[in-house]
């Protein structure tokens, strides 16, 4: 272990910051992620600012925002930044002239870390998890389904949320998941910030140009990680068919843990499909699914929730 | 593409990848991203034609394990194979020289 506060052995990096089980070292501040209170020798990433090519030399024909190279991923994301994310270990970053700042680090945080998470054989699921009686439970679901409000409420309700939007899920040496802390904040709309009684006007925009906002964790999520127990989809239910959680197994299993990879775009091009699917075996071996279809808008929100939360805890 | 029958000779594709979940084989044909369940006696007959095998003699082999009469076992395993076929699971196999059938 090193002490942050002696400076590291490689100058350059004024800070360091701990996330996603990885220690993150970058030239300029990432005030989104969590101050490292110790760097580890072992899980560093480090974060450059400085020009990338135009192209990958002997890239595999991909698109024009994506070219995959031997080892390393160029992502182009239109004017914001070109990230060169080499061999699971470090992102080099080359805004575009007069992007705005906060949404580099958007698509750092995001797409770019989805990149290197699939580099280093993680897997990064679009979903929250929160931590119950010493394990994580997960929720996933499509864009807008609810995840983020959902993260509100169980934080409201007094449970530790380890992450919102990107969940980490790392594998121990018997193959066993385990969901890691993320970025400690939530990202919610200005109308789901609002009703649950934050001013947006107070908070720090998530997205420049967007009514989304960034709302601090009540408190520092646990180190972790957790085992992952459990994983819910929610889907937006039917007013014509009962809503009841289901527990999904074999082929569908797999196609939801596929469709909740964060970045799924990128396993192709990346010739991962193979070890994403040994990935989503070994989740579940150990993690249940469920589907959980509910009733949806703020006036029957609490109900669902408390029907998730009675779920969850019945073991 | 013409229809499988009692002589054709099948294997699983290249690039598919397959995982045992519940009991059942879940396979993934990994260029189309594609994934497929198969049941208990599905997964018996992927367990059969990991090595190229005529279609006859999968029957065969299920009449002997399963109470099942000879022409509802033909008709369920084609049924089965064509499907998995079309979903690119599995091949006909050309044996050595021989010019398709």
């Amino acid at each position: 272990m090193v002490n942050v506060m002696h400076g590291t052995p490689h100058d350059g990096f004024a800070y360091a910051y701990s996330c996603f089980g990885l220690c993150i070292r970058s030239a300029v501040a990432l005030p989104e992620i969590p101050v490292a209170q110790a760097l580890s020798d072992e899980f560093v990433i480090d974060i450059r600012f400085g020009p990338v090519p135009d192209a990958l030399p002997l890239a595999r024909e991909t698109n024009r925002s994506l070219q995959i190279g031997d080892g390393e991923v160029l992502l182009t994301v239109k004017d914001t930044a070109r990230y060169l994310v080499r061999e699971g270990r470090e992102i080099v970053v080359d805004p575009i002239a007069k992007s705005s700042e906060r949404n580099v680090r958007l698509f750092l945080l995001g797409s770019a870390f989805g990149i290197l998470c699939h580099q280093r054989g993680l897997l990064p699921l679009h979903a929250n998890a929160i931590v119950l009686d010493g394990a994580a439970v997960a929720f996933g679901g499509h864009s807008g389904a609810g995840k983020s409000t959902l993260a509100a409420w169980f934080q409201r309700a007094g449970y530790e949320v380890l992450c919102d939007d990107v969940c980490v899920v790392s594998f121990d040496e018997k193959g066993r998941p385990l969901a890691w802390p993320g970025l400690p904040r939530l990202k919610l709309w200005g109308d789901a910030a609002a009703s649950f009684g934050f001013d947006s006007r107070a908070l720090e925009p998530a997205v420049d140009g967007f009514d989304k906002y960034h709302v601090p964790f009540a408190r520092v999520a646990a180190r972790g990680p957790f085992p992952l127990r459990r994983l819910y989809i929610l889907e937006t239910g039917s007013v014509d068919t009962a809503n009841d959680i289901a527990r999904l197994y074999g082929a569908t299993a797999f196609e939801a843990i596929m469709a909740q990879t964060y970045r799924n775009e990128y396993l192709a091009p990346m010739n991962l499909r193979k070890g994403h699917f040994e990935l989503a075996n070994a989740l579940l071996k150990n993690t249940k699914v469920y589907r959980a279809p509910r009733d949806w808008g703020y006036e029957v929100f609490a109900r669902e929730a408390e029907k998730l939360e009675r779920h969850m805890r019945e073991g | 593409m013409t229809g499988l029958t009692m002589v054709s000779i099948v294997t699983r594709s290249q690039g598919i990848v397959e995982a045992e979940a519940d009991g059942e084989v879940v396979a993934l044909n990994i260029d189309k991203g594609t994934c497929y369940g198969l049941n208990k006696v599905g997964s018996r007959i992927w367990s059969l034609i990991g090595e190229p095998k005529r279609i006859g003699d999968v029957c065969t082999t299920l009449i002997s394990e399963y109470e099942v009469d000879g022409a509802t076992c033909e008709r369920q395993v084609l049924e089965l194979l064509d499907e998995l076929r079309a979903e690119g699971m599995i091949v006909l196999h050309e044996e050595p020289g021989e010019s398709g059938r």
